[in-house]
């Protein structure tokens, strides 16, 4: 009994021990929904189910999600380049007719549906960030997609010109950001390095900011970015440690792959 | 779900009656939210067996300071039943609750129902493997304070040591 009474203390002691930092000011983001390609996601990245989950859930902020084009100039959401790798269909987005891609389901239990990006609940995005992760290439073929396709096809979108719904643009090809920049769309910049961020800002100042892997930068390369009135958002975190090493970082966002754990390590 | 428990709950009446023995055992068990571990209370009967099971997720708990605690209950049927090992397929019951506090508690349920087997090798001292899938949901409020359900495919896989008191 005083074995059990013992290990019952010790394990209170070590739950209320732990003193946790003010990141108030760092939004949680969930990474395509409640997570890319992570055990605990209820449901396939990009899903409208797991968006629409990650979106009800206390202290998300906003979702980030990959969006590609499909020959018919619609915006469709997925992120691998080939759809046989996630879904019962074969190809890739970019090649396919709205028609073809409808019916496409993923190989998960739930066999949820491919969406289309305004196929959203734009009541769920009252008051949120939704993050588009744009996909400029055609993998099947390797040829680039028509940035202005991408731009008008976005300008249709009913939420781009809600005022409650913020939209931030992920952009990695730098021939594109002056056309988006002029379209007043506010840019990320996704950037493999620091010296890669730090040539892009000085040709197209307008960008809003960086969107780098959390273990490419340090907490005082993010001060210093902010210090020039730049966003940081940081991704790629998965396990409870390096989403603490980049709340600690102190970043305008963090785009975390176990949102139950970033809400955890936040608050 | 109420037919399954009164079917539980009958079949419980009848075997008290049968002479009881318990095991009690360490457990690890690997699922679908977390890496739990835990402790079991195993009441063993000649066709059937009850058992308890108190676990907490060593994650959640270990190294995010957040309490996440499951309770099981599973039922098994003897298929095989020999005096050193046993094989039995189990349905089992489980809740699991965590705190995704914010600025305020907000719970989250995760009940799941799942079916499987389990193999026990040993006398006094023995070794556990459970593995079953099922179904896993989550319960908790919205921002909006709307109850929101969420279902999946679940999966637990387990290993432990049992000791027999009896």
């Amino acid at each position: 009994m005083r074995l059990i009474s013992g290990v019952i203390f010790f394990l209170f002691l070590l739950i209320s021990c732990s003193k946790k930092q003010d990141y108030s000011k760092v939004q949680l983001f969930g990474h395509a929904g409640m997570g890319l390609s992570i055990e605990n996601s209820f449901y396939h990245d990009n899903s409208l189910e797991s968006i629409e989950l990650a979106l009800s859930i206390n202290g998300c902020d906003g979702v980030e999600v990959d969006v590609q084009m499909s020959l018919d100039k619609s915006l469709w959401l997925y992120h691998d380049p080939n759809l046989e790798t996630q879904t019962d269909f074969t190809g890739c987005i970019s090649s396919k007719t709205d028609k073809e891609l409808e019916n496409v389901r993923y190989k998960t239990f739930s066999k949820e549906k491919l969406i289309k990006l305004n196929e959203l609940d734009f009541n769920i995005l009252k008051n949120k960030t939704i993050i588009l992760d744009l996909k400029n290439f055609n993998y099947c073929t390797s040829k680039e997609l028509d940035k202005n396709d991408f731009i008008n096809a976005l300008k249709q979108l009913p939420f781009v010109m809600d005022s409650s719904i913020k939209v931030k643009i992920i952009l990695k090809e730098a021939l594109w950001l002056e056309s988006f920049i002029d379209n007043e769309f506010d840019i990320l910049y996704e950037a493999n390095s620091l010296e890669k961020w730090n040539t892009i800002i000085d040709v197209y100042p307008s960008i809003k900011g960086l969107i780098i892997k959390t273990s490419k930068i340090s907490k005082s390369e993010v001060q210093n970015i902010h210090l020039s009135n730049k966003e940081v958002f940081l991704f790629e975190m998965r396990s409870p440690n390096t989403i603490r090493e980049a709340l600690i970082k102190n970043p305008d966002g963090i785009i975390s792959d176990d949102l139950r754990g970033a809400v955890l390590e936040k608050y | 779900m109420l037919v399954i428990v009164l079917f539980l709950l009958f079949c419980s009446n009848n075997l008290f009656a049968q002479s009881n023995k318990y095991h009690v055992s360490l457990n690890i068990n690997y699922s679908k939210m977390d890496l739990f571990t835990g402790c079991s209370l195993m009441s063993i009967k000649k066709i059937f067996d009850h058992e308890f099971s108190l676990y907490t997720g060593t994650i959640r708990t270990f190294f995010q300071s957040s309490f996440f605690p499951m309770i099981q209950y599973s039922f098994n049927y003897k298929v095989l039943n020999k005096s050193t090992y046993s094989f039995s397929p189990l349905i089992s019951m489980n809740i699991a609750m965590l705190n995704l506090k914010t600025t305020k508690a907000n719970i989250h349920l995760y009940p799941e129902i799942l079916i499987g087997y389990k193999l026990t090798y040993g006398k006094k001292i023995g070794i556990i493997h459970k593995s079953s899938i099922g179904l896993l949901s989550e319960c908790f409020q919205t921002q909006l304070n709307e109850t929101k359900w969420a279902s999946t495919f679940s999966y637990h896989f387990n290993i432990g040591i049992y000791y027999a008191i009896n």
